[in-house]
């Protein structure tokens, strides 16, 4: 019992490196009900582990969602929803779309968080404001743009006002602008989220670092390039990784906006996903989109861990 | 010496006012004024109305079904915060402290729903959900966040644990306390960083999430937030002032909760994602 007494003596347990040996943590581990897990696990088997499974499956299938029996099919469904008009510019639009507002959101979040890691006095206020979209439903976010991008809409008098009336566009029924216009409001709702790990992120950065390199005669730009940009990777990491899976499932800001249209120039997998899989009862075709889309997810997460992991080497 | 202010950092300070001004102040101008119109005065939404209309505000709480949907979405959101805590907050205790290999091969199985974006099961499950005759109910909608919330949060509470020492859990069971008491008066108390952490991002995305909703309550006699100000698109087509000022409504709340504890969930939400 010399843990009982250092206790007693000191008041707080002391942090040992290795406990009592394995014996003192198995009996512990012994006291510890393991039946706690028992809840979650079975609500989380239910609601994600199963109907996953079943979607990965049903794909390869000819089930039609309504009755239980199904052959295997093998490919047959990719071909048939590839050869749906609309499919294949809907991936184009979600591979657009994501880059758009990754390579958008990456600098806009640096830049934010750059300028707010300074001596500037109100930088606890604007972080408050830049972050505030964050916390704001899609819904809302989805409306006020929707209105300021309206042909008479307050965008297109901001630019009447600044004398560019040239640049005016109906923005979000226009093919050529309109899947940018919808990036532009991702960012808008989401660079604050982007700023607030590159500000933590930063917090790591050594500023005797910055200070030496200075000293050495390094300008702004090259202290930012080799000496913040390097220690800054695991946050552009996680921010790139955040902003692809984010940017591939885009859907509430769309479904308000445009519900894809006009005639499909802003439709998404996600989008397509449901208005033509879902709502129509398509439910094959809904569930070969969705398991596309996961692949999709998943290679371009794991090529962005290698691509990283490699640099840092 | 870069860490003086000095005239570079004041322009600095000064061009950030501005894009902060464009940013948020422009929109949320916007908002209020239009919000504020009569629905007869037409023309640019920056000038200012010419009679204030209050109208706008009671046609959408009234005509937009909100007092319902206030009352469905405050209660699901709490509904499903309090269980994600406690779910996740005891499903992580085993899997913390047991070191056997069914533990760890149970945290694999948790973690994987990490990887595997949602959406996957999304058809499968609404099949489910139909063919137990819970659709047009809030069921789907607490089961579907309960569940689809383990994973994330079990593996911010387990990371938490294992690095918590254990004496305080050895100490109240040399004072003869019971495995259930020392759960909910020892560990439970100690983790309430992440406690904290979880019931933010919960709330705030339970509150404001719109696709699960359109699914599951599209066209039945309930509502939440988002949805309601979706259909408001169909009810007043082209009625801005309504549609702004219902907007206005349902962002107030979460703007008070946000402005009131900034500092915590803006950490909350970093401190998310270092799991």
């Amino acid at each position: 019992m010399t843990q009982l007494s250092e206790i007693q003596r000191t008041g707080v347990p002391a942090v040992r490196e290795e406990p009592r040996g394995p014996r003192g943590r198995r009996r512990l581990a012994a006291q510890v009900p393991w039946w706690f897990l028992l809840p979650a696990f079975v609500i989380y088997t239910i609601v994600v582990v199963i109907p996953d499974l079943q979607a990965m499956v049903y794909a390869f299938t000819n089930w039609d969602g309504l009755t239980d029996r199904f052959d295997f099919v093998g490919f047959d469904n990719f071909v048939k929803a590839f050869e749906s008009p609309y499919a294949l510019p809907s991936l184009i639009n979600t591979l657009l779309l994501t880059l758009a507002v990754t390579v958008v959101q990456l600098i806009v979040g640096l830049l934010l968080a750059l300028a707010l890691n300074t001596q500037v006095k109100s930088r606890n206020v604007l972080r408050v404001v830049f972050f505030a979209p964050v916390v704001l439903t899609s819904v809302a976010v989805g409306y006020i743009w929707k209105y300021m991008y309206a042909p008479t809409g307050a965008l297109n008098q901001i630019l009447d006002f600044l004398g560019l009336g040239v640049l005016k566009h109906d923005w979000l029924g226009d093919p050529s602008v309109n899947l940018w216009a919808i990036a532009f409001m991702c960012v808008w709702q989401s660079a604050g989220f982007t700023m607030v790990i590159f500000l933590a992120g930063l917090q790591g950065v050594d500023a005797e670092l910055i200070e030496a390199a200075h000293l050495d005669g390094a300008g702004a730009w090259t202290r930012f390039w080799y000496v913040v940009r390097p220690l800054l990777a695991p946050a552009i990491l996680i921010n790139a990784v955040l902003c692809v899976s984010g940017g591939l499932k885009i859907f509430d800001q769309i479904y308000i906006t445009t519900q894809g249209g006009p005639a499909h120039t802003t439709s998404t997998l996600s989008t397509l996903t449901y208005t033509d899989g879902f709502v129509t009862g398509d439910y094959s075709f809904g569930v070969t989109l969705s398991v596309v889309l996961t692949l999709l997810v998943s290679v371009v997460t794991v090529v962005q861990f290698r691509l990283m992991s490699k640099k840092g080497a | 010496m870069l860490n003086r202010y000095t005239w570079k950092t004041g322009m600095l300070e000064a061009v950030l006012w501005v894009v902060a001004l464009l940013f948020f102040a422009v929109p949320m101008y916007l908002l209020v004024n239009v919000a504020l119109k009569p629905a007869n005065e037409r023309g640019s939404g920056f000038a200012l109305p010419e009679r204030i209309e209050w109208k706008n505000f009671s046609t959408a709480w009234v005509d937009g079904n909100l007092p319902q949907a206030f009352g469905t979405s405050v209660a699901i959101s709490v509904t499903v915060v309090v269980l994600v805590v406690l779910l996740a907050a005891m499903a992580a205790y085993p899997l913390s402290r047991i070191t056997r290999k069914w533990s760890t091969a149970a945290f694999a199985y948790f973690i994987a729903g990490i990887i595997v974006p949602g959406g996957l099961g999304m058809i499968p499950l609404y099949l489910l959900m139909r063919d137990a005759g819970l659709l047009g109910t809030v069921w789907p909608l607490l089961i579907i966040y309960v569940g689809g919330g383990m994973p994330f949060n079990i593996l911010l509470y387990t990371i938490f644990l294992r690095a918590l020492p254990r004496e305080f859990e050895e100490a109240a069971r040399i004072d003869g306390a019971r495995p259930m008491r020392i759960f909910w008066s020892v560990v439970f108390p100690l983790m309430r960083p992440v406690t904290g952490t979880i019931v933010v991002l919960q709330l705030i995305g339970v509150y404001n999430d719109f696709f699960t909703p359109l699914l599951y309550l599209g066209g039945s006699d309930y509502t939440t937030l988002p949805l309601a100000l979706k259909d408001f698109s169909s009810q007043y087509f082209t009625d801005w002032g309504a549609i702004f000022a219902g907007l206005i409504m349902a962002m107030i709340p979460v703007l008070v909760f946000y402005l009131s504890l900034q500092k915590h969930i803006i950490r909350g939400f970093a401190g998310g994602l270092k799991g």
